[in-house]
């Protein structure tokens, strides 16, 4: 309710400045064209905004808009107002079910299909072979989850000091602390039933064979492509050609350099299948650069 | 002369491109949130590697608090504030300036917020900062509380410079307080005595909340031509353009760059020290002129620290000592210089038969395109699965880290970097999480910076623009909600 609402006063604040509203004109003295100028006079539930715009019109005129969020609101949101869709739907099956549940929402609200891009955020590892990559993806995982941020973890699904618990150990046998709201307050949320979710994580990791270090890695470093760069690219491009994005959010496991390898040996590999660009259009925006349709 | 682009962002942009001259960038704090004001500018320093800082203004006009809509203001008038003979407009003017000085403690208290050497990096330990060194600052005001701590580390300066520029009593007294520099526009030499006389009598009735004296500068519009008499021309020349002779708050010099030299610091009250070196250039008058700034009394004794008045229950900080930017009489030390990177022409990326053209769309079997690759770049900056211990890792704050990152992604052609924003540390236990990289900053700011660096890649980033309990709670009329 109050991003569409803040969205929109934006828009009219954008839309403010007609085109060509500079004239600048030395002769006349005329340094804004007549009727120029369009006072917004938005009086609504959340904001109240009269007077002009305090910009002239920007190259796009409308700047992209990005959204991330997953709740029935969000993806009507989205599909009324986004250009972009920032999405957790990374794995195949889910993200063409995404796809299709979001891009088929569009056309109701006038929009082509092309107006709206959906990129779901995906990490990665890279090897020369995929037992390497795999190799490396695990001890990246080992970096990315100290024995610490395990333990930390777990704390807030139990709500209770797990500290004299080994990481490399089993899972607790205790079940998590329903009051403490400090502890429960953070990564972990919306979780309705604790006792039933440890529960879970329990059998999981006895079947399987985990600790709680392998447990967590299992869910907060899992990598979305870990394989050769030709297996990267070929998977991110079935996703692309098979619809289950349009794309994704690549995101690096370090800082700044993360972004390093997949430029050098995964984009080559997408140039050379003839589905991603090898030079930007000189002077597109990034409106054109995405390839929105209005 | 309307349509002008946002000060702050802009400061962040013409960062990357210079090394020495201070940005000093005018946001007002009428309406603006003193949390996104503060890291704003922490930003720029970052960017600017410690050339940051902020001129505090109000905004009094009626018509700007309808465009913002969060408060209604009467109508302003300037020469019954100068009188002081209307209450209403005293008491209009006491509460603007009363507020922005709330605001230059609440960003001075935030750049505190975290010590210089919170960031420790301890793989032993797994932490990433030591939480003892981050500090709440509590700030509980009439207009707004923000609890804090900053989400961006203290920056280069420590503490960015604060210039206010003032007129008369309550303004002075928002300098005393809080200001590094204040700007005065004495007509003649009486005129700068009595303004002086204003600011010791300011000085008797505010705490101040610097460590360091005020420095008082007088500001001067120049025109400057080889003579005199062009000088005078080109004056008249303007004013009969412009419709009616040119007037400002200031003296206006129209003179060769030599008299205009010899006259400032005879005007900056010779009795006390000069800096020759001390005129800085800032957006001016109607005619597009320069207003210099002339450094004058370095040391007023008036205005003698009497230390940052604060809740002693908390730690106090020790500053780093300042970059000369907060002195400009003192030798300023050679600046690494970082001239803008250009985009690798030559990458092996790219096709040699230098096809300026998009690519050619490949087909699939049945003659139909195929469906194009979208990536953006996301900047791993701060969350719990950045790895920090590797040795490879780099600052998350450091400008060097977001030029690196940017000109890498557009090296690959993506459509676009993208920057998540979070406006409060993460808390485990009632206590702030240590284990993961924290420290981000402003996120339009920093993506300002990031735009002079780069060419074609575009830029996003998540906006929140609600408020939060670090944030600070203004007594606002609506309950907010979250927004992005």
């Amino acid at each position: 309710m109050r991003a569409e609402e803040f969205v929109a006063v934006a828009r009219a604040l954008w839309d403010g400045w007609a085109p060509g509203a500079l004239a600048a004109n030395k002769k006349t003295g005329e340094f804004l064209s007549a009727d120029a100028l369009a006072a917004v006079d938005h009086h609504g539930a959340q904001f109240d905004v009269s007077g002009f715009g305090t910009l002239p019109r920007s190259p796009q005129g409308h700047p992209v808009i990005v959204q991330a969020g997953d709740s029935a609101d969000g993806r009507d949101f989205a599909s009324a107002n986004a250009e972009v869709i920032f999405s957790l739907h990374s794995e195949f099956e889910d993200g063409q079910k995404f796809f299709r549940d979001v891009k088929g929402r569009l056309p109701a609200v006038g929009r082509h299909p092309d107006s709206l891009k959906i990129l779901p955020a995906a990490t990665f590892i890279l090897g020369d072979t995929e037992a390497e990559a795999r190799e490396r993806s695990r001890e990246v995982a080992l970096l990315q989850v100290s024995p610490q941020t395990a333990i930390s973890f777990l704390e807030q699904l139990w709500g209770t000091d797990l500290g004299g618990y080994d990481p490399d150990g089993p899972l607790p046998e205790i079940d998590p602390v329903l009051a403490d709201e400090g502890v429960t307050r953070g990564r972990v949320r919306h979780v309705a039933d604790p006792v039933a979710v440890a529960k879970a994580w329990r059998g999981l990791a006895e079947a399987e064979g985990l600790s709680i270090r392998d447990l967590v890695i299992r869910f907060a470093a899992k990598h979305t492509f870990v394989g050769t760069p030709v297996q990267v690219a070929e998977q991110i491009n079935r996703h692309v050609q098979e619809e289950a994005s349009d794309g994704f959010v690549i995101v690096g496991h370090t800082n700044p350099t993360g972004l390093d390898d997949f430029v050098d040996r995964v984009i080559p590999e997408l140039q050379e299948r003839g589905v991603y660009r090898t030079e930007y259009e000189p002077g597109a925006t990034l409106r054109e650069t995405l390839g929105l349709t209005q | 002369m309307r349509g002008r682009l946002d000060a702050l962002l802009l400061a962040t942009a013409i960062a990357p491109h210079t090394s020495s001259i201070g940005l000093v960038p005018t946001i007002t704090t009428t309406h603006t949130e003193p949390f996104h004001v503060a890291t704003g500018v922490q930003t720029l320093d970052y960017v600017s590697e410690g050339r940051a800082g902020w001129r505090v203004q109000v905004s009094g006009r009626a018509h700007e608090a309808a465009h913002v809509g969060r408060r209604t203001l009467p109508a302003l008038d300037p020469a019954l504030v100068v009188l002081g003979t209307d209450p209403a407009q005293t008491a209009l003017i006491e509460d603007l300036f009363g507020e922005a000085r709330d605001a230059v403690e609440v960003a001075r208290r935030l750049w505190d917020s975290w010590e210089d050497d919170a960031v420790i990096r301890d793989v032993e330990t797994g932490r990433f900062v030591d939480r003892e060194k981050l500090h709440y600052i509590d700030f509980v005001g009439d207009r707004f509380t923000v609890e804090g701590p900053s989400i961006t580390p203290r920056p280069p300066q420590g503490q960015p410079l604060v210039y206010a520029l003032a007129h008369q009593k309550v303004p002075y007294e928002l300098a005393v307080a809080g200001a590094d520099i204040v700007g005065v526009t004495p007509h003649d030499d009486a005129h700068l005595e009595a303004i002086l006389g204003q600011l010791e009598t300011a000085a008797h009735d505010v705490v101040r909340g610097v460590d360091e004296p005020l420095r008082v500068w007088t500001e001067i519009s120049v025109l400057i031509e080889k003579t005199v008499d062009a000088a005078h021309a080109t004056l008249d020349r303007l004013n009969a353009t412009h419709g009616e002779p040119w007037t400002s708050d200031t003296v206006i010099l129209a003179d060769t760059p030599e008299a205009v030299a010899a006259q400032a610091p005879a005007l900056a009250l010779p009795r006390y020290r000069r800096c020759p070196a001390a005129a800085g250039a800032a957006a001016g008058g109607p005619h597009g002129d320069h207003r210099a700034r002339c450094s004058a009394a370095a040391c007023r004794r008036g205005a003698r620290p009497s230390g940052r008045s604060r809740d002693p229950s908390r730690p106090t900080r020790i500053r780093s000592p300042r970059e000369p930017l907060r002195d400009p009489c003192r030798h300023r030390p050679r600046r690494r210089l970082h001239p803008r990177a250009r985009p690798d022409r030559k990458h092996p990326l790219m096709t040699t038969t230098a096809s300026t053209t998009a690519h050619p769309i490949a087909q699939d079997a049945s003659g139909r395109p195929l469906r194009q690759v979208h990536l953006a770049a996301h900047f791993p900056g701060v969350n719990n699965t950045s790895v920090w211990s590797d040795g490879k890792a780099e600052s998350q704050i450091a400008f060097s880290s977001f030029r690196h990152f940017a000109q890498n992604a557009e090296r690959g052609k993506f459509d676009f970097l993208f920057l998540a924003e979070g406006l409060r540390l993460r808390e485990q236990k009632g206590l702030i999480h240590d284990l993961d990289v924290v420290g981000r900053p402003n996120t339009l700011a920093i993506l300002a910076g990031i735009a002079a660096v780069t060419e074609h890649i575009g830029l996003v980033g998540t906006l929140r623009l609600d408020v939060q309990r670090t944030v600070r709670t203004r007594q606002a009329a609506r309950e907010p909600r979250p927004a992005e």
